[in-house]
């Protein structure tokens, strides 16, 4: 049974297709199909499959890359990284790793499928109780993120890439460095530019650096660390 | 087996349809969730199907237990399954006889098995297990399939009837599935249609199909055909009224109009839905962790 399971897999999923052969050993006809048609049948849904639940995580690589390009992609990072998992939510983890390791796809592009695979990981992410009251706090305290929060940077201005992306538009990458932080609030994953200044100070507390580190590392004038904390607990970055 | 409640005539919980559902409460007995796609997601997913489950009963449709599978049971997803279950009050828990990959791959596709002893012992313990697991009796659709083995020595509808009888478990009959299958394969649907047990039948689905002429593909798009209503009909006669849920998975359209393919067997299996708001509907029948 297990054999027989193995080599149905690869019959379907495999790079090559199975010898004529041996699907007529296992597979019967039908009254219109011969085995291997019949065989084709799932060989042909599975890279679809594939596409399918790909081309929803990345949206955005899907427009810029175009739909036949993309398709190709899918099938390399298919043979190299095939779903492990009993969710497709995860299927796409390794694609910006595989796009900049396996492909020639421009950095730029490869830096839009960071932004997306954040985007994916935040939608999923728990929710928890929002942190309601910053007082109280001192130099030694950690101010944990929610979990959907993802803090980022980036060479390329990937934000602009995406909203081209919505408008259904064309953008030609510009090298610019780009921090970001996108999150979830109210159940909506949002995206925010920040400065280099944010993103470090953001990133250490995300990393559970206490404030008195985060505070050493950038320095912030006191109106500057009033104004970020009122934003960013208005937006809901902080758990409770 | 356990036994489980008639909810009428649902509807698959589907993310096109997430904010009508909420905003308008629909006239639906229940709904019926994709359990992957809720197991992992802390996100709207997830609110959403909470606040369907505080107005409708709510079933959990798996495709990813791979009960055919020769890899292990994946305790990891059971586990999740079970506590998604508890916290929306499931009323069961159904999955495909099918597997879905092997050696740790997973195809997500619904991969049929050839029907034989081996196999069909195989089946049996695994439901038995999950089922202890799950602390309730599994219930087992019935698959579509575009190819038949060499190996199998019966009838899907004789080997899903042992499987059930020998697992104890419920079935779910997909009569598209069936419809789709005899296609594909050339026999008769009223003959399965008519081996399968009443008081094994816990549930039935109905979907719409694309035919290519030399074989049929179950798509879930599109209205379900005049020969599969006239089998739904023909069940119906002979077990009575059974929950029935309406899958379009595929061009999903607005919702009125997959309400109204429901409709058309809410009125074919006699069913009453209820006429205003469904308080306290949610919690008007039993649940599988109560």
């Amino acid at each position: 049974m297990r054999d027989a399971q193995v080599w149905m897999l690869e019959a379907i999923t495999g790079p090559e297709e199975p010898r004529p052969e041996d699907v007529a050993q296992r597979i019967l006809p039908s009254r219109t199909l011969t085995p291997v048609e019949r065989v084709e049948i799932y060989r042909g849904m599975y890279p679809m499959r594939m596409s399918e639940a790909l081309g929803t995580d990345y949206a955005a690589i899907v427009h810029f890359l175009g739909h036949h390009a993309f398709e190709h992609l899918v099938e390399d990072y298919t043979q190299l990284f095939p779903s492990r998992s009993y969710t497709f939510n995860r299927f796409g983890d390794h694609f910006p790793e595989f796009l900049a390791k396996h492909t020639k796809v421009q950095r730029a592009y490869v830096e839009l499928a960071r932004l997306e695979l954040a985007i994916t990981h935040v939608f999923d992410e728990e929710e928890v109780p929002l942190l309601t009251e910053l007082g109280g706090l001192d130099l030694d305290s950690t101010l944990p993120t929610i979990p959907a929060l993802r803090v980022l940077s980036f060479s390329y201005d990937v934000d602009a890439l995406f909203d081209a992306f919505h408008a259904k538009t064309t953008a030609k990458p510009k090298r610019v460095k780009t921090y970001m932080v996108v999150f979830r609030k109210d159940y909506a994953v949002r995206r925010r530019k920040i400065t280099q200044r944010e993103h470090t100070f953001l990133r250490a507390l995300s990393e559970g650096k206490t404030l008195g580190d985060a505070i050493a590392l950038v320095s912030p004038t006191q109106e500057e660390l009033f104004a970020w904390f009122r934003d960013w607990n208005a937006a809901g970055f902080f758990a409770g | 087996m356990k036994s489980f409640p008639n909810l009428g005539i649902g509807l698959g919980l589907r993310t096109p349809h997430y904010a009508h559902i909420l905003g308008t409460t629909p006239r639906v007995g229940w709904f019926e969730a994709l359990s992957e796609n809720y197991m992992d997601s802390g996100g709207r997913p997830r609110f959403v199907l909470e606040q369907v489950a505080e107005r409708y009963p709510v079933v959990l449709h798996g495709v990813s237990m791979s009960i055919g599978g020769t890899d292990p049971l994946d305790f990891d997803y059971l586990r999740k399954l079970k506590a998604l279950g508890k916290h929306v009050n499931a009323r069961w828990i159904s999955d495909h006889l099918c597997w879905t990959g092997v050696m740790g791959r997973n195809t997500h596709d619904l991969l049929p098995l050839p029907y034989n002893a081996e196999v069909l012992r195989h089946c049996v313990d695994r439901i038995r297990v999950v089922s202890d697991f799950l602390e309730t009796s599994l219930v087992i659709e019935n698959p579509s399939s575009y190819v038949e083995f060499a190996e199998s020595t019966m009838t899907e509808w004789d080997f899903l009837v042992q499987m059930a009888e020998e697992a104890d478990c419920g079935l779910l009959l997909d009569v598209n599935n069936v419809y789709v299958s005899s296609f594909n394969h050339a026999f008769d649907p009223t003959k399965y249609i008519d081996a399968i047990p009443a008081e094994r039948i816990v549930q039935i689905h109905l979907a719409g199909h694309t035919n290519y002429g030399t074989h049929i593909i179950d798509t879930h798009t599109g209205h379900i055909i005049d020969e599969v209503w006239q089998l739904y009909g023909r069940l119906i006669d002979r077990i009575g009224s059974v929950s029935t849920m309406v899958e379009w998975d595929a061009d999903i359209p607005e919702f009125d109009v997959v309400l109204a393919e429901a409709l058309k067997a809410e009125r074919r299996a006699g069913f009453s839905l209820p006429v205003e708001p469904l308080e306290g509907q949610a919690e008007a029948c039993p649940t599988l962790y109560a």
